[in-house]
């Protein structure tokens, strides 16, 4: 065969791919559109589920498998054997990590660590900065196929010289991954971390690397050759057959890439954290297995066919793309070089993603809560924890882009696929002791890790950089100052082992060796052993990780801590859930000992584990585990635990009764001290003005009174007999609401308008003050079918409230009008210093009012009318807690119906 | 479930076995590279058929359990 020419020019190339990536895109915004996520249930089949696995063949499958069997025969089967042991073993390993992953809302590897061992940062950020070094040299790998396989089509085959733009095309890579990353990835702060756009996008590009590499294997097969028959006597007389099995490789490779498999950020990530039902593991258990069988079945038979047909010298990793080209297939090797266009980009987003939660949650975050002054966590945190991720996203690409720039693309990045998988195994001892022995230690597991690291980074890491990088000739043969037995490949004076099979055996034996040696000689804290005993026996359930016992916070300080987390109305709508499991009303449950571990898995699905612990520790004022809880720990015999939990659940039953009746028998009580208070109010109420206009009336009647004087008096009986009606037109009304057979007059109008006459008819009050109003017009211009007058009384009412009892120097109200659903909330919040809690029950009850009666003068009606209206409308007004001021919500319905 | 806890070491010896029969470094006798692939790809389909069979066992088993409502656990408590 002669030298190939380019089939396609090098701008269609780029078409193609911006084409693809926009598929890609299109395919990820419209899975995660709500509606359609709502109905295409298979989007959560266990077939997606098994493809977007799929990640774990990156670039280095796709084109270097067929390299590496061209130099090494039959060994590249290590790699797919490996993970296929551990697939087909889910049952030991991967079924107990997803249900952790699901119990302990795992964000990422470093967060099961570091939740493993006591909530421990330091451990999360060793594992990141672990995962981060040894993949930085992986995207770099997937940046460099990239680039060659444009070379390929840029130029003539044979000459693998730089194409125009070499460094250019990699830019452009990186910076649209980095773009596509940043705008899937990072799109909303998920309460789970899950990203269905992401992982159906991924599914879709394993399909078209399967597709992909299935068609070349079918065309070199079939196409170049005769059939089966023909490609086995063409192995048999191919270089490639001369390959001996070292049996030290063999079971070597086996075990790294079964650890990789569990290890390698991007892989927990598909498996674990966007797990979305445990069953789907048991399909994969086989599919994946399969799936990797089906992309290696034609490996050798493309490298044998290719080392036989294609000119001497060219490069084997890129047979796959050569191969059609060379047999004039220019739309396969269109496919192919998809294919591998595919691999490289699922992997480099699914990395990026994974190492930037990492690097958000365990190394930004905690060190942004550090700066901040304790209890008080000010600003809004989502905004924080989005843009770290964005900025950790783009650095994590670039600093792989860097790599490739300082490497100059050479040969030797081709080697670093297990340089990196040998970096991550020093993970697996920690984990895999963590999820199986409840001795194990957080000093353990961090000397062990350091240690192997290390020693990872010294014997093979740095060496791979060559003799120009950090360690030179003279250290690789003589070892440090001469000391033979330090040398980096044959350490303790061990020679003739492969490189690699001795920085993994003597990196993961120091390490596990240490772990477990400093793990039996120390102790662990009771945070770990909580956290032990619930990740070991996370199939038993029952035992959380209680933490929290005899918290001293306010609900309110939570309130506002979760809701700039999870944002407002999931912070909202989370503690009235659980104030309701507790029987209450409202919005502000107790913070009991359950509800404050539920809060905290809640937060540390947004931003880790350790930083919600940090966050509540904050709020809570240190660690709280108590020695009832390590007793709790200690005493968990089956029967213990299955009587205690029976005990728990009628006691629960029990206090959440007693919380009920507790609940109603105050408000009966309270009620009753109302009626008489209503009472005696009513007539101290209609006796203050009867009392004047008699006096005023009797001087009028005594007659010589000056005529001035007596206009004044009769002025007086006047307005004391306006306030008289008033005061019984509001009793009136009241009544009438409260029977329920009030007559609504129903019309379409805008809440800007009811809130225009609101503001207007509400600046009576206090005239004198000056009073900024905030309100968000655009947002205003909805049209609903209500009673506006009675809606603009409860509007007027509120507002005039703020204007008389916000305490502020320079008061403010803040009006937020917005739509859910079928219904409209408006919150009125000022700036002043709110309602007391113990008050916050009362205010919409007849007569109540906080201040004296002077500066409040009315009758304390107002919003017990409010409510009596909004009861009326369809519609809710309730207090809202933790605003920084007197808040109050008043929801109703878009489109009221008059009643039957 | 038991078997379920052993396909993987099934696996494990039939991958490892072609260690057994290959031969020494820098010797040369006359084994087949087709052969070792086509053997290695064989026991690769027979585990994948394996794991399906139980994998879809396994999670009828799980499902079952789960519906009366009682603990789900208590397969595991044994070991």
């Amino acid at each position: 065969m002669q030298g190939i020419e380019p089939m396609v020019p090098f701008n269609i190339l780029v078409l193609v791919c911006l084409a693809y990536v926009l598929v890609l895109f299109v395919v990820a915004f419209v899975v995660e559109h709500p509606a359609i996520r709502l109905r295409a249930r298979w989007l959560r089949s266990p077939l997606v589920y098994t493809l977007s696995l799929s990640i774990y063949c990156t670039a280095w499958t796709f084109f270097g498998a067929v390299g590496y069997a061209a130099r090494s025969g039959l060994e590249f089967l290590t790699i797919y054997l490996g993970p296929t042991l551990v697939f087909i073993g889910w049952w030991w390993v991967l079924r107990k990590l997803v249900r952790i992953g699901k119990a302990q809302r795992v964000t990422s590897i470093a967060d099961l660590i570091s939740s493993r061992y006591g909530k421990s940062n330091l451990l999360g950020v060793l594992v990141t900065v672990i995962a981060v070094t040894a993949a930085t040299p992986y995207i770099a790998l997937q940046l460099q196929s990239v680039t060659l396989s444009f070379g390929v089509f840029a130029s003539p085959v044979d000459t693998f010289g730089a194409p125009p733009g070499k460094e250019a095309t990699a830019l452009w890579v990186a910076v649209g991954l980095a773009l596509f990353t940043v705008l899937f990835g990072t799109r909303n702060l998920d309460a789970n971390e899950r990203h269905h756009g992401v992982v159906t996008a991924i599914a879709v590009e394993a399909v078209v690397k399967l597709v992909a590499l299935l068609g070349v294997g079918i065309f070199v097969v079939w196409g170049l050759a005769d059939g089966p028959a023909e490609i086995f006597s063409r192995i048999e007389a191919s270089p490639v057959a001369n390959w001996t099995l070292d049996p030290g490789r063999w079971i070597g490779l086996i075990f790294l890439s079964g650890a990789a498999v569990l290890c390698l950020p991007r892989m927990f990530q598909v498996t674990v954290v966007e797990n979305v039902e445990e069953s789907h593991l048991a399909t994969a258990s086989w599919a994946f297995p399969l799936y990797l069988a089906l992309m290696s079945l034609f490996v050798v038979p493309i490298a044998v066919t290719g080392l036989m047909v294609l000119p001497e010298g060219a490069n084997p990793d890129l047979f796959v793309l050569t191969l059609p080209l060379a047999g004039g297939q220019g739309a396969l090797a269109m496919l192919a070089f998809l294919g591998g266009f595919s691999s490289a980009t699922s992997m480099v987003i699914v990395a990026a993603i994974a190492l930037a939660t990492m690097v958000s949650n365990h190394i930004v975050m905690p060190f942004w809560l550090r700066m901040q002054p304790s209890r008080a966590v000010s600003g809004d945190v989502r905004r924080i924890v989005l843009l770290s991720r964005r900025v950790s996203i783009a650095g994590i690409v670039g600093l792989g882009y860097a790599y490739y720039r300082l490497s100059g693309g050479s040969s030797a990045l081709a080697a670093i696929g297990l340089i990196s998988f040998v970096g991550v195994a020093q993970i697996l001892p920690a984990m895999i002791g963590g999820i199986f022995w409840r001795g194990a230690t957080r000093a353990g597991a961090a000397t062990g890790m350091i240690l192997g690291a290390a020693v990872w980074a010294y014997s093979l890491y740095l060496p791979s950089f060559g003799p120009e990088g950090i360690i030179s000739d003279a250290v690789m043969d003589h070892g440090p100052w001469g000391i033979a037995w330090l040398r980096p490949e044959a350490l303790f004076g061990i020679e003739g082992m492969d490189p690699l099979i001795h920085a993994l055996f003597w990196s993961l034996t120091l390490n596990a060796m240490t772990y477990c040696l400093v793990s039996i000689l120390g102790f662990p804290s009771p945070m770990e052993r909580v956290q032990g005993a619930a990740f070991v026996n996370v199939f038993e359930g029952g035992l959380t990780t209680g933490g929290w016992a005899g918290g001293k916070a306010e609900a309110e300080d939570l309130l506002i801590l979760s809701s700039r987390i999870l944002g407002e109305d999931e912070a909202l709508a989370f503690f009235q859930a659980e104030a309701r499991a507790q029987g209450k009303e409202g919005f502000l449950p107790d913070p009991t000992p359950e509800f404050l571990d539920g809060l905290e898995l809640r937060l540390a699905g947004s931003v880790g584990a350790a930083a919600a612990h940090a966050m509540l520790s904050q709020v809570m004022g240190g660690e709280t585990v108590s020695v009832e809880d390590l007793v709790a720990v200690a005493n968990e015999t089956a029967q213990v635990m299955e009587y205690s939990a029976k005990l728990e659940e009628q006691s629960e039953e029990l206090s959440r009764v007693a919380r009920q009746l507790r609940e109603a028998n105050e408000k009966l009580t309270q009620l009753s001290e109302q009626k008489d208070a209503f009472l005696s109010q009513i007539s101290h109420e209609l006796r203050t003005p009867m009392t004047s206009i008699r006096a005023f009336s009797e001087i009028l009647m005594a007659g010589d009174v000056p005529s001035e004087q007596a206009a004044r008096h009769a002025g007086i009986i006047h307005s004391e007999a306006i306030r008289l009606t008033r005061l019984l037109d509001d009793l009136l009304d009241l009544s009438v609401l409260e029977n329920g057979s009030v007559r609504l007059d129903l019309a379409l109008v805008t809440v800007l308008e009811l809130l225009d006459r609101a503001l207007l008819a509400a600046g009576e009050t206090l005239p004198e003050r000056q009073f900024a109003v905030r309100r968000d017009l655009p947002s205003e211009s909805i049209y609903v079918t209500t009673d506006p007058d009675r809606l603009t009384q409860v509007f007027i009412n509120l507002i005039s409230n703020a204007r008389k009892y916000c305490d502020a120097a320079q008061p403010e109200l803040r009006i937020v009008v917005r739509q859910r659903g079928g219904r409209m909330i408006a919150d009125f919040i000022d700036n002043g210093t709110g309602i007391p809690e113990e008050s916050q029950a009362l205010i919409f009850e007849k007569f109540s009012r906080l201040t004296d009666q002077n500066r409040a003068g009315g009758a304390g009606l107002g919003l017990a009318i409010c409510r009596e209206v909004m009861a009326n409308l369809g519609g809710t007004i309730t207090y809202l807690p933790g605003q920084g001021g007197a808040a109050f919500r008043v929801t109703f319905p878009l489109r009221l119906q008059k009643a039957a | 479930m038991d078997a379920a806890r052993l396909l993987p070491i099934l696996g494990a010896f039939l991958f490892l076995l072609p260690m057994l029969w290959s031969p020494m470094p820098g010797e040369q006798t006359g084994r087949s590279t087709a052969a070792d692939g086509l053997y290695l790809f064989l026991a690769w389909a027979i585990l994948i058929v394996l794991a399906a069979l139980l994998g879809s066992r396994l999670v009828s088993i799980e499902q079952e359990k789960r519906r009366p409502g009682s603990n789900p656990e208590t397969d595991d408590a044994g070991d």
